[in-house]
């Protein structure tokens, strides 16, 4: 099997794989990261902010080659697309990419993906897109600026993406058109890929709703691939682990890395050393704990603060996007309000998908926990409150900022959720624009992204003061860390284990006492953008033979065999001539037709035994041969077919019958026949299989 | 190895759905429901069949439900609280939140109306859902090691499931669909039935409609809005007869789509709490019904937000006005339809449109046989029946041509016949029977049925073996990716050639061993190894003379140019005998230098002229020769030798594995080179 790499480490996943003859890719994500790059013209002072950020190496500053936002698509172009037989997606953060394949490349193939990673996949666009659209009014006049100052400047030139994977953003219509091409699966439903030579079966990944570990199964072996695993109880259906067990090669992408080590020129914790220092502003960022369980309890901090904030009368900002997260914050949120005698302050989703995503989280309790089904069961009620909050209208979805009542953002106890790809651009940015000033306000960022991001409001907070806003920080990383996936990897017992190489390297900082007795028997590091290959068994494949050919066979004990196999029970054998049939993949042996076997070519013996030249003249006598004479022959003056397998010395029998001659060469275990008469071949033949075990 | 079936009900009958299925030792209940036409011990199935110990859950591996109608789950409480079955119950996620609705409403009309003892509580409904497993579309359960067990979508109802069960690995095990009630045309709020080609061997259907082929279903709708209307403009009450669920929504959403579009106001009731609480988990399930319900919800209007409709309660029934009601039991044998019908069934203006299929001996099924005048509904209550009553076929069931759809998309290699009337299934049997060639069954309830199910034996074919072959037969002519089952995508491509499926294995069955039970398919090469043989090498050669007559010879004339003559005719014949082998062999031999190959076996040509002949001292005896060439061994030949001409020699030498190709080989060769000499 050969796996390539396609990503580059920015956080997004694709691999292809090439088995058993089928090419397909798992997952096809989009890096929103470049968004970073772009710098905003409305902040306020954005102008030192930039210096400032600039100072501590943050990525906002523009490297952008472009006028316009790019994103980084995985290195599609090394890819014939067009043999591509099929895609299967994890999750639906990993198929952003998808309109790039289906719409503006040759690429035939299926596509697979869980319906609500479809459904999920939609809101996603749907934000993207708006963002984009935001950011280009927001950035272009900037990005010149900078643009000429980088060019005067050459040794400072920041290393540009690889053209050939950024790529201008999609339109609508090819996002809509591309994931109508997308097949929705459920939990164990078998999908066969190439016509049936492999068969995919998606199962529960626990990160998102609809999150899918793939098991890809072909000739006997077994792929797993766990792209979106997480340990974290949440809402939706929690990891299915005994499908992905004892798989032959297991590729493991769904790990939360640690925090990258701090980089000489200043870093983001500086600047929150330099806030957290700063007596007037309440950092109430939390410390990245090792496991993703404490990581997520963490997050319950989340309605707490907000509570707190509504009370004293300050506003809430959530960039959260659309999602399955989105609704578990407005649940909790919702619910902390009510407790607080607070469920009068009105609760916004302002996206593109608001609508979309509330109507979406109503309808998909197959796919969460049976805690959440239950609800469904038991009360008709929706999995999510936020279903009847919409209903209620306590919770208004709006698709754009304008929409929002007349002072509503003014009046304070304001709890407002946007989409999350930028703090730059789009809604949250004019929250930001209204708020920023505001210290009884609070921000809430759980994405990792816009942690990045907001580098750039502590940047404006630290020069000018400008921006007062509380801040929270709580990134909702729900994947296990490195320490966490150990013992599940124990419990999955892969044989051979493919990670990223990045990862590998996270996976060894673990202690050698927590790696230990992991029972793979190779481990393969995946380097970006790199093809690596993996060795698969080789398995016997099950075949379904038809009763007619098993009536047909009559297994014999095996003689002669060595004595440590016949300890074991007896060895039955039966030499098999049968029809091999193959149907939708899969194999199938009928008996033959009686007259066919004239068509097979080959008449193959297993013959094999002890065999003493005395039984073999003695069976030749028997046969009435006329003459037969003995004689020792020298190893190198044996015919060329015997000394082909043997080197040691033999003997020829010569015999006649009739005016015929044949003469018969022969060492321990070769034997070769020589006559020009046909019956006499065969007789000698004959003679000598009274001698051996023929099979 | 059989498949036994058991129908405990709907064997022959509609009603009171139950069937025992043994697969390889694997007992599956499918459906366990109730008889609506009867009031006594005949309502429930007859679990006394099951076992005779009264022990359920050791006789029954699992209890599959397929929808939420009580003639398929009515009995379940009872089966599992009061008869004490406690395995496992599947059902898909709609029929799970469905069902108790239904128990509860069903136990209700028995005790509260009727004033029957009741069969079950409350408690019991709420204990046995707690057994349930429910399941998603096509998804893949494993109840055991070996039985799998996969729904698939019915439509009939919301989260109505055709049923797949199989004991073993696919193509091996028995198999079996049981598709409860299923209907193959898409309508208001479901879509069609649709099933793989799984090739069960055996298939149990409903057969409602065996005789029945439906008019198109836009007509039958167009028809139903038109009376109802007609009815409404005289000031006539329409009463409609539905079950809570499924035709309600259904009707409703035909009725609201024509309240809104023609702009009418007259009120549309639905009865009881039980719609209305039906209609929450529609809004909640939109995953289960048709493409297009889905696609409204998706633009932001769920379909089940009706805003014409109102709740009916008992004031109404003596309102004045015209309206329409749609009120639960479907077949007019109790509760609030039954109750209404009382009052507005003597009306010449009113209307019951009865939109489904009704047991025989209920009220409904009276209607419909077209009684007029006094009907006595029970003791204390006749109907002078003058209102209209009409019939419209809405049930949801698959009509004859559906189900002939249903056995061709599933392929099965046996049919059984429940949920219909004898003489209908006869019909249909028959021709199941003699247009699809598949045998078909129908037995009465408590008749036992049992079907030969196809056993494979599962084989562990070799890589080894299997790539051999494969390959060897893809060098003759056919590519390697048409057997593989890789379809060509490319039109151009298509010209390859059929995709051939079959070819010709050879190997080694080995039994027991290391792995006991498991049966190996190996190539040759690989058992010697396995087993710790020293296979023993075989071989063979022999050399051909073939010489120019005597009479040729004299013809020639001259020694020289005869000798000339000779190369060029042997070089001729060399040329024609391998084209012979050439044409005759299914692979193309390999040729060059004099001599040809074609696997082990080799054919070296060598023309002797009568000189040569006499420098090598005479008549060549057998020797070993040292080099290179085969050892050769002249006798039976030799008489051409002698009389001093020139001949070909050509000597061969194969291995034991392809003698029967050797020996074709050199008669061919012997053949052709003295034809052409």
């Amino acid at each position: 099997m050969k796996l390539t790499r396609l990503d580059n480490s920015s956080g997004t996943k694709c691999y292809l794989v090439k088995f058993r003859k089928t090419t397909f890719l798992l997952d096809c994500g989009l890096s929103t990261k470049s968004i970073l790059d772009f710098c905003p013209r409305r902040l306020p002072a954005a102008k030192e902010c930039f210096a400032y950020a600039e100072d501590v190496g943050t990525k906002m500053t523009s490297e952008a080659a472009h006028n316009q936002p790019v994103y980084e698509v995985c290195a599609l172009s090394e890819v014939d697309l067009e043999s591509v037989d099929a895609i299967l997606i994890s999750d639906f953060t990993e198929m952003l990419a998808l309109p790039y394949i289906t719409e503006l490349s040759h690429f035939r193939g299926n596509i697979y993906a869980t319906e609500p990673t479809v459904a999920l996949a939609r809101q996603a666009c749907e934000e993207l897109l708006a963002a984009d659209q935001a950011l280009r009014l927001e950035t272009l006049s900037t990005i010149s600026k900078r643009k000429r100052r980088r060019q005067s400047n050459p040794q400072d030139a920041p290393q540009v993406a690889s053209p050939s994977t950024s790529r201008a953003i999609f339109s609508r219509d090819e996002m809509l058109a591309s994931l109508s091409k997308v097949s929705g699966v459920h939990y164990s439903q078998d999908v066969s890929i190439a016509g049936g030579l492999l068969k995919a079966t998606a199962f529960a990944g626990g990160l998102h709703l609809g999150s899918a570990s793939w098991v890809i199964e072909g000739g006997g072996r077994k792929l797993v691939y766990m792209g979106s695993a997480s340990l974290v109880d949440a809402k939706c259906c929690s990891l299915d682990r005994n499908p992905l067990r004892f798989a032959d090669a297991l590729l493991l992408s769904s790990v939360a890395l640690p925090p990258p080590p701090n980089q000489d020129r200043g870093t983001l914790s500086d600047v929150q050393e330099a806030l957290v220092r700063k007596p007037s502003l309440s950092l109430l960022s939390q410390p990245p704990t090792p496991a993703s369980q404490d990581r997520h309890s963490a997050f319950k901090a989340i309605p707490n603060a907000v509570t707190d904030v509504v009370r004293d009368g300050g506003n809430v900002l959530l960039p959260v996007g659309s999602g399955d997260l989105v609704h578990e914050l407005i649940d909790e949120i919702a619910s902390a309000l009510k407790a607080a005698r607070l469920e009068a302050k009105p609760l916004y989703f302002v996206s593109p998908a608001a609508q979309r995503s509330i109507a979406h989280a109503s309808i998909n309790m197959e796919w969460m926990t049976p805690a959440q089904r239950d609800k469904v069961y038991d009360k008709a009620s929706a999995p999510y409150d936020s279903t009847a909050l919409a209903a209620e209208g306590r919770l208004r979805l709006l698709s754009d900022l304008q929409q929002l009542p007349a002072g509503a953002l003014t009046d304070g106890g304001c709890v407002i959720f946007t989409a999350a790809l930028s703090v730059r651009a789009g809604p949250t940015a004019q929250v930001l624009r209204a708020w920023g000033a505001d210290p009884s306000s609070l921000l809430v960022v759980t994405e990792p992204l816009l942690a990045d991001d907001c580098a750039l409001l502590e940047a404006t907070n630290h020069l000018c003061g400008s921006f007062r806003m509380q801040l929270l920080k709580c990134v909702v990383d729900r994947r296990p860390t490195p320490f966490e996936i150990m013992p599940l990897l124990r419990y999955l017992k892969p044989r051979t284990l493919a990670v990223p190489s990045e990862l590998w390297e996270a996976l060894l900082a673990v202690p050698a006492a927590a790696r230990a007795s992991l029972g793979t028997e190779d481990t393969v590091a995946i380097p970006p953008r790199e093809r690596v290959s993996v060795s698969l068994p080789a398995r016997a494949v099950p075949v379904a033979a038809s009763s007619a050919l098993a009536l047909q066979v009559q297994l014999t004990e095996l003689p002669g065999t060595s004595e440590g196999h016949r300890g074991e029970g007896s060895l039955r054998v039966s030499r098999v001539s049968a029809n091999l049939s193959v149907r939708d993949g899969s194999f199938a042996l009928t008996a033959p037709d009686p007259g066919a076997t004239a068509h097979f070519p080959k008449a193959s013996r297993l013959i094999w035994g002890q065999l003493t030249l005395d039984g073999y003249a003695r069976a030749l006598k028997e046969q009435n041969f006329d003459a037969v004479t003995i004689c020792a022959v020298r190893g190198e003056q044996l015919p060329l077919a015997i000394r082909e397998s043997t080197e040691e010395d033999g003997a020829l029998v010569s015999v006649t019958w009739g005016h015929h001659l044949g003469k018969v060469w022969m060492t321990a275990n070769a034997t070769h026949i020589v006559s020009n008469q046909p019956v006499l071949r065969f007789m000698l033949q004959e003679a000598l299989f009274t001698q051996l075990h023929v099979l | 190895m059989d498949i036994r079936v058991l129908p405990l009900g709907a064997g022959q009958d509609v009603g009171r759905s139950c069937v025992l299925v043994t697969l390889a030792g694997r007992t599956i209940m499918f459906d366990c429901g109730i008889h609506m036409g009867y009031n006594d011990e005949r309502r429930f199935p007859d679990f006394k069949y099951i076992s005779r110990s009264g022990n359920y859950t050791e006789a029954i591996d699992a209890v599959i439900i397929t929808h939420f109608h009580l003639d398929h789950c009515g009995a379940l409480a009872y089966f599992t609280e009061v008869h004490g079955y406690n395995g496992p119950i599947f059902m898909t996620h709609p029929t799970k939140a469905l069902i108790p609705l239904m128990l509860e409403d069903f136990r209700k009309v028995l005790v509260d109306r009727l004033g029957e003892n009741e069969h079950f509580n409350s408690r019991h409904i709420k204990n046995c859902m707690k057994k349930v497993i429910a399941l998603d579309l096509m998804e893949t359960y494993k109840v055991d090691d070996e039985l799998e067990i996969r729904a698939y979508y019915a439509g009939h109802v919301l989260g109505a499931a055709m049923f797949y069960a199989r004991v073993g690995d696919q193509e091996f095990g028995p198999s079996v669909v049981y598709t409860g009630d299923y209907n193959m045309t898409p309508d208001r709020h479901l879509g069609a039935a649709q099933i793989d080609r799984c090739r069960p061997d055996l298939l149990i259907t409903e057969s409602t409609y065996a005789t029945t082929i439906r008019d198109s279903k836009r007509a039958r709708e167009r028809d139903f809005v038109q009376q109802v209307h007609e009815c409404i403009k005289d000031g006539g009450k329409v009463l409609i007869p539905v079950f809570a669920l499924g035709r309600a929504q259904e009707l409703a959403i035909l009725v609201e789509e024509y309240w809104e579009r023609v702009g009418l106001t007259a009120p549309i009731y639905f009865s009881a709490g039980l719609t209305a609480k039906a209609n929450l988990y529609y809004k909640l399930l939109i995953n289960w019904t048709s493409a297009q319900v889905k696609a409204s919800h998706e633009r932001g209007t769920n379909m089940f937000d009706f805003r014409h409709v109102a709740q009916f309660e008992r004031a109404h029934i003596e309102k004045p006005g015209p309206c329409v009601l749609f009120a639960s039991p479907g077949m007019l044998h109790a509760g609030m339809s039954l109750e209404v019908f009382k009052s507005w069934g003597s009306g010449e203006k009113n209307m019951v449109i009865l939109p489904g299929y009704c047991v025989a001996g209920t009220v409904g099924a009276k209607l419909i046989a077209g009684h007029r005048g006094p009907l006595e509904i029970d003791k204390r209550c006749t109907v002078d029946v003058q209102c209209k009553v009409r019939y419209l076929s809405f049930s949801a069931h698959a009509d004859a041509k559906g189900i002939m759809q249903l056995i061709r998309q599933a392929a099965p290699k046996n049919v059984l016949l429940v949920h219909g009337e004898k003489a209908k299934m006869d019909f249909l049997k028959a021709k199941i029977s003699s247009t699809l060639g598949i045998p078909c069954y129908n037995p009465p309830n408590g008749e036992v049925v049992r079907v030969a199910a196809a056993c494979a034996v599962k084989v562990h074919v070799s890589q080894t073996l299997l790539q051999r072959s494969l390959a060897e037969h893809a060098s003759a002519s056919i590519t390697t990716t048409t057997y593989l089952g890789k379809r060509t995508r490319n039109p151009s491509d298509e010209q390859v050639g059929e995709p051939v499926d079959v070819v010709p294995v050879e190997g080694v069955l080995v039994s027991g061993g290391g792995s006991a039970l498991q049966l190996k398919l190996l190539d040759n090469t690989e058992v010697a190894p396995a087993f710790g043989i020293v296979p023993h090498a075989l071989s063979f050669g022999c050399t051909l003379r073939c010489c120019r007559s005597t009479s040729q010879r004299a013809q020639d004339g001259a020694r020289e140019i005869g000798k000339l003559k000779m190369e060029a005719d042997a070089s001729a014949a060399l040329d024609a005998s391998v084209e012979a082998v050439r044409s005759w062999l299914p692979v193309e031999p390999d040729y060059e230098q004099g001599v040809l190959r074609v696997g082990s076996f080799e054919a070296r040509f060598n023309v002797v002229g009568s000189s040569q002949l006499a420098g090598t001292g005479g008549e060549p005896e057998i020797s070993p020769v040292p080099s290179g060439s085969p050892a050769t061994c002249s006798r039976g030949d030799q008489q051409d030798a002698n009389a001093g001409g020139e001949y070909i020699e050509v000597a061969c030498q194969w291995k034991a594995d392809d003698a029967p190709m050797a020996e074709r080989a050199i008669s061919l060769l012997r053949q052709s080179i003295s034809d052409s000499l």
